[in-house]
């Protein structure tokens, strides 16, 4: 802390001042002792001086000192309050159940919470100043760490991915780890900061729940078998004539329990989509091909509505690195929208072109060379206030429950994870009561890409 | 019984499942057997040598896979009879995959997926394409 600076002159002035009034007082006493006479005046003289130099002291010396004793004070109490909320930080980063690592730019440890111990069996003082990656076995592949480090070394971004450890005995374990950059104010790397969960139980509680669906997804589907086939049995008359009546109830009983089946088939998919770990198999994909083959599927439905369907495929279209099976589901989730929401004689334009790098589709920018896949309609449009929920789970526009209260919600849904899956976008723009475009943007890989 | 006549062993626990599929096979002109677990599908099929078995996956005492996997290792005959698998598992689980790239079956059907009449439309259909015994 450093004093106030006072010009010297004030400074002189509020000495001079103070010796003067000083002085004066004493002579006032000294009078009143020698010549009691003099004194009432002198009195008066003197009690005038001290209302004027007082104040002056006051503002010119006492004030400011105060308040620079007064900052001083307010200081050490930031302090005092700074020191036990950094001490309380401490106590809950050492105590917490999750891994803390802090290294030096490096990757050298510079500090390790208790978690450490339980976790990887070291204790910290094994673990501080050696190498990080070394110490946890180093056991992914190089691509992994190299995508690492380029995220928080070069990026100067998050990490965030799932690890395969070993422990000091040996043993296996699998983490959710997210490594962050600190930066100065010049943007250079200070530290890293690695959290690190355990994730092994939670690995095997969701591979016993995925069996759990899977038995219970088998148990469902049983009696609808058993209803689905009863059916076909009836209606293709093996148990005698049904009359008109019998007939209707006896299908509208069939369609129900199939598309029970659909929804329960949904659930399956998402599900497999949402905890597998390997969800996606790339490979290099023909994505044309598969159009024609989904829109082939789809004739007969679009035909009974008198649609016109129109394939703006690129000529030169490059064979790319992807799922076939996710790129088959997003297309018909897509396309069997556009039929559903679009009236009769209709038109449905399904797009692939290649995009170059900076080339625009509307607002959005084109990052890398990539594949536009597109399904314009001219169907209902989906109502603006809605725009937000199009992709969530068990969502229906509003409009869309009117035409065909049937649906269930999870086609858009699960086109999106799909398309997060294969590392692409899904956007679309509509006009309610025009039409809605469908895009998905897939980026093209030469090389396999790891989940 | 009609020597031209095809023999399809049906395993399957659920009585009105293996009723239907009965009616349906019937219908086609089949003979059918049934079995309502792997160890009787076993019995059968050593002794009668079907031309074909539609097997379930989930029944009580032995289950499908098992009960195939004993039918491969049998004989001869066991190591190649056509074999449908009849389930509501789905074949795309990893499980489901293992298994038949091990047992080749020469079909996996997801039942709820597939009309009735379907099924004996299969059958017949892989009747025509797999040669016994084994080439």
């Amino acid at each position: 802390m450093t004093l106030p600076h006072y010009h010297p002159l004030r400074l002189l002035l509020v000495v001079v001042v103070s010796i003067f009034s000083v002085e004066y007082g004493i002579m006032v006493v000294l009078q009143w002792l020698v010549a009691p006479p003099a004194f009432l005046v002198n009195f008066i003289d003197a009690t005038v001086l001290v209302l004027i130099t007082y104040p002056v002291l006051y503002f010119f010396a006492f004030r400011p000192l105060v308040q620079e004793i007064n900052i001083a004070q307010e200081l050490k109490r930031t302090l005092q309050i700074s020191n036990t909320d950094l001490l309380k930080f401490k106590l809950a980063v050492d105590n917490a159940s999750d891994h803390v690592i802090i290294t030096d730019p490096d990757a050298i440890v510079l500090y390790v919470n208790r978690a450490c111990a339980s976790i990887t069996g070291y204790l910290p003082e094994e673990v501080i100043g050696k190498k990080a990656g070394k110490l946890w076995g180093n056991m992914m592949g190089r691509p992994f760490y190299q995508h690492m480090w380029q995220t928080i070394k070069s990026d100067k971004k998050t990490f965030i991915g799932e690890m395969t450890n070993r422990r000091k005995n040996g043993s296996i374990y699998q983490v959710v780890v997210s490594i962050s950059p600190v930066l100065d104010g010049a943007g250079k790397i200070l530290f890293f900061v690695a959290l690190e969960r355990d994730n092994t139980k939670q690995k095997e509680t969701d591979k016993a729940k995925s069996e759990f669906v899977s038995l219970a997804t088998h148990q469902m589907r049983t009696p609808i078998t058993v209803i689905n086939w009863c059916s076909e049995m009836i209606l293709d008359g093996h148990a005698g004539t049904l009359n008109e009546k019998q007939t209707e109830y006896f299908n509208d009983i069939y369609a129900a329990s199939k598309r029970m089946n659909e929804i329960i088939k949904s659930f399956l998919h998402i599900l497999r989509l949402e905890t597998a770990e390997h969800p996606a198999m790339l490979v290099q994909t023909n994505v044309a091909s598969i159009a024609e083959e989904t829109l082939k599927g789809f004739r007969l439905e679009s035909e009974k509505k008198a649609q016109h369907i129109v394939e703006h495929f690129d000529s030169s279209l490059p064979s790319i690195m992807t799922d076939p099976d996710l790129i088959k589901v997003i297309l018909q989730n897509f396309i069997s929208n556009a039929i559903k929401y679009t009236a009769e004689h209709g038109e449905i334009v399904v797009t692939l072109a290649h995009m170059n790098k900076g080339s625009t589709i509307g607002e959005v920018t084109v990052k890398e060379d990539s594949l536009l896949m597109a399904v314009q309609d001219s169907g209902i449009g989906i109502p603006p206030s809605e725009n937000d929920q199009i992709f969530t789970k068990f969502f229906r526009a509003a409009n869309a429950k009117r035409d065909d209260p049937n649906g269930n919600g999870l086609g858009l849904y699960m086109s999106k994870i799909m398309v997060d899956l294969l590392g692409g976008m899904v956007w679309f723009t509509s006009i309610e009561g025009k039409g809605t475009t469908f895009f998905v943007l897939l980026p093209i890989q030469k090389e396999p890409i790891s989940n | 019984m009609d020597s031209a006549q095809k023999r399809i062993l049906v395993v399957e626990d659920d009585e009105v499942m293996l009723k239907t599929l009965h009616d349906a096979l019937a219908k086609e002109d089949f003979a059918v057997y049934e079995a309502r677990d792997g160890e009787a599908a076993l019995v059968i099929a050593s002794e009668a040598h079907p031309d074909l078995i539609l097997l379930d996956i989930l029944m009580p005492r032995m289950d499908g896979w098992e009960m195939l996997r004993q039918l491969r290792a049998k004989d001869d005959w066991g190591k190649c009879a056509p074999v449908i698998i009849l389930t509501n598992l789905s074949g795309d689980e990893d499980t489901q995959i293992l298994r038949i790239a091990e047992l080749g079956p020469s079909f996996f059907m997801e039942k709820a997926d597939w009309r009735v009449d379907s099924v004996a439309d299969k059958v017949k259909e892989i009747l025509q394409t797999t040669r016994v015994p084994c080439p």
